[in-house]
């Protein structure tokens, strides 16, 4: 799916959630998930790289060619990747009875490492530069473009082909669902109503680079990664602070990073996975930052799934565009207000808005939460 | 070494004979070794060198994660997905090994994980960057790899090396307390884009012998 497509889907609220398709279901109490359908993810590459690396890859030309890099020499290109647990597909697609056996595939079990991701894309696209994989779950998206941001400040790469990556695992959705944490229809983020995510998958990578280099080579930047918070709740493995005091750091820090006032935020990207505590959470967080007449905050978690990590560098990408065109995507299958949840979460309905500076939050298991600000170019 | 804290168990290592923490028993084998060698490191229970928020963790690891979703699909495939341990899930994601360090020991700030052949190496070089970029005033970094059965037999029928667990730390901080790092060193390895070294052979251990310049 290219990025006009994902944009139009957002604004109309045209959602990918319908009955798995990639695995069978039946078992489960819960059987919708956001797959991505029709996408034919070629390889040349033998062993056939993953499902997370073609996906990957496929996002990855994409954002190449827009940043007009298509046809150029990419030896100095690095690449930073953020994912949940590296490809998932090989062992979920192993025998059952040499599962039970434990009897695997070897080279398929080596290439069950969350660096291949890496190395896969990277072969993929012929990026030269250094292959940097981060493991961040949920939040893994936030983590690499936050970890290109430092390269580039540092000098330590010229540019970063950076976000991230996830399939649609049937691992994952047994965890989501033994934790209790998957919606039984809909996605519906701060809403009373709201029972939890419902799983996706998907690939967002961005090209960063400094504003001097896109001047030199005539390229116009679409938007300024502007900062980079990360913190952790050091809390619990899997539910957040209920008083968000670490998702207010990392909010704190990002702003502090990006040298820009909560005042001058128009829009916050939520986490907004559509779950009890993370929702509550994330607004007693942002009113920690913001006070209560903080900015507008909305959830794309409704339309897209939760693709894990890919789901922050989705939401980066849909937060550039909400700079470039001045409109908030807004949280659909919003039903009726949480008293819990008491913010403007656009609901139902995108939103023109003045937007100079934008926040997204991302946060993950481990309490490890990491937002950005993005600014327009 | 003070600040620094390393183990190259055997199979038989019991951890809760080395570190006496409550809750530790969801954790995978790669997360308990993480955590001897980072109380160590930390010197545990004395208190942190900074504020908890201004507290990093950063882990290096290639195949933490494996046999913990190995297992994790193991019971759901012959037990069936609904009798999967719930807290076995966390196990399965790269990062909530370092989510544990930062839970136990208190640790709020920055909590990162870098995966690959030289991940312990990068986790060094972002602990330096955290420190340098002001993100943080003390981190604790290091690397970690653990036996499991499914894990080890495939290394080794895949033509790995024979693999090797342990766990590595140090801490590190602002003001220059702790053990010094060869900057140089890990930069050269890192943009080289691995050691080398065979699938399962750990580097932070040995990284830390050699790099450890006081």
């Amino acid at each position: 799916m290219d990025v006009e497509t994902f944009w139009a889907a957002l604004l109309s609220g045209t959602t990918g959630a319908a009955k798995i398709e990639s695995f069978d279901p039946s078992p489960f109490s819960v059987r919708i998930g956001c797959e991505v359908r029709g996408l034919a993810l070629e390889s040349a590459s033998e062993p056939r790289p993953g499902r997370a690396a073609l996906l990957a890859a496929a996002a990855g030309r994409q954002a190449l060619a827009q940043a007009g890099l298509a046809g150029a020499s990419r030896t100095d290109v690095a690449l930073s990747i953020g994912t949940t647990m590296g490809e998932s597909c090989w062992l979920e697609a192993w025998d059952p009875a040499d599962v039970r056996a434990g009897t695997v595939p070897a080279e398929e079990l080596v290439r069950s490492g969350p660096d291949q991701v890496g190395r896969d894309v990277a072969a993929e696209l012929g990026l030269g530069g250094r292959v940097t994989v981060l493991a961040g779950a949920c939040a893994a998206g936030n983590y690499a473009l936050g970890h290109a941001l430092d390269l580039i400040r540092l000098g330590r790469a010229d540019v970063v082909l950076a976000g991230g990556t996830d399939a649609f695992s049937r691992v994952a959705f047994t965890g989501f669902a033994r934790l209790g944490a998957l919606a039984a229809e809909a996605c519906r983020p701060f809403s009373a109503d709201r029972d939890g995510l419902v799983l996706g998958e998907g690939a967002a990578l961005l090209v960063i680079e400094s504003a001097a280099r896109a001047a030199a080579r005539g390229a116009a930047p679409l938007a300024e990664l502007a900062g980079i918070g990360l913190s952790c709740d050091a809390f619990h493995i899997v539910s957040p602070d209920p008083r968000g005091r670490g998702a207010a750091r990392a909010m704190a820090a990002a702003l502090e990073d990006a040298r820009a006032d909560p005042g001058e935020i128009g829009y916050l990207s939520a986490h907004g996975t559509g779950t009890l505590a993370n929702d509550r959470a994330e607004v007693v967080a942002a009113r920690a930052v913001f006070g209560k007449g903080g900015p507008p905050m909305s959830s794309i978690k409704a339309i897209t799934g939760h693709g894990l990590g890919a789901a922050s560098a989705l939401e980066a990408v849909a937060c550039v565009q909400a700079l470039l065109e001045q409109i908030a995507p807004p949280t659909w299958n919003f039903t009726r207000a949480d008293p819990d949840c008491d913010w403007d979460a656009i609901p139902n309905e995108p939103r023109e808005l003045k937007l100079g500076v934008v926040l997204s939050n991302a946060y993950a298991f481990g309490g490890a939460n990491a937002s950005l600000v993005l600014r327009a170019a | 070494m003070r600040g620094a804290g390393w183990i190259t168990p055997d199979r038989d290592f019991d951890v809760a004979e080395h570190l006496e923490l409550r809750g530790l028993r969801p954790l995978a084998r790669a997360s308990r070794l993480a955590c001897v060698a980072a109380a160590a490191a930390l010197r545990h229970p004395e208190p942190l060198p900074a504020a908890p928020e201004r507290c990093a963790v950063v882990l290096g690891t290639r195949f933490a994660s494996v046999e913990p979703l190995v297992e994790f699909n193991r019971v759901a495939v012959t037990d069936g997905p609904g009798l999967v341990s719930p807290s076995s899930f966390p196990n399965v994601v790269v990062n909530a090994h370092a989510g544990y360090l930062g839970i136990l020991f208190g640790l709020a700030g920055p909590n990162v994980t870098f995966c690959g052949e030289s991940a312990g190496l990068e986790a060094l070089g972002h602990a330096l960057d955290l420190l340098e970029l002001g993100r943080a005033d003390a981190v604790l970094a290091g690397g970690v790899e653990a036996y499991g059965e499914t894990l080890y037999e495939g290394l080794r029928r895949a033509g790995a090396e024979e693999p090797e667990e342990a766990a590595a730390f140090v801490l590190l901080s602002r003001d220059g307390t702790g053990p010094r790092l060869d900057r140089a060193g890990i930069d050269e390895v890192v943009a080289g884009g691995g050691t080398g070294a065979a699938a399962g052979a750990l580097v932070p251990v040995h990284a830390l012998e050699s790099l450890l310049a006081s």
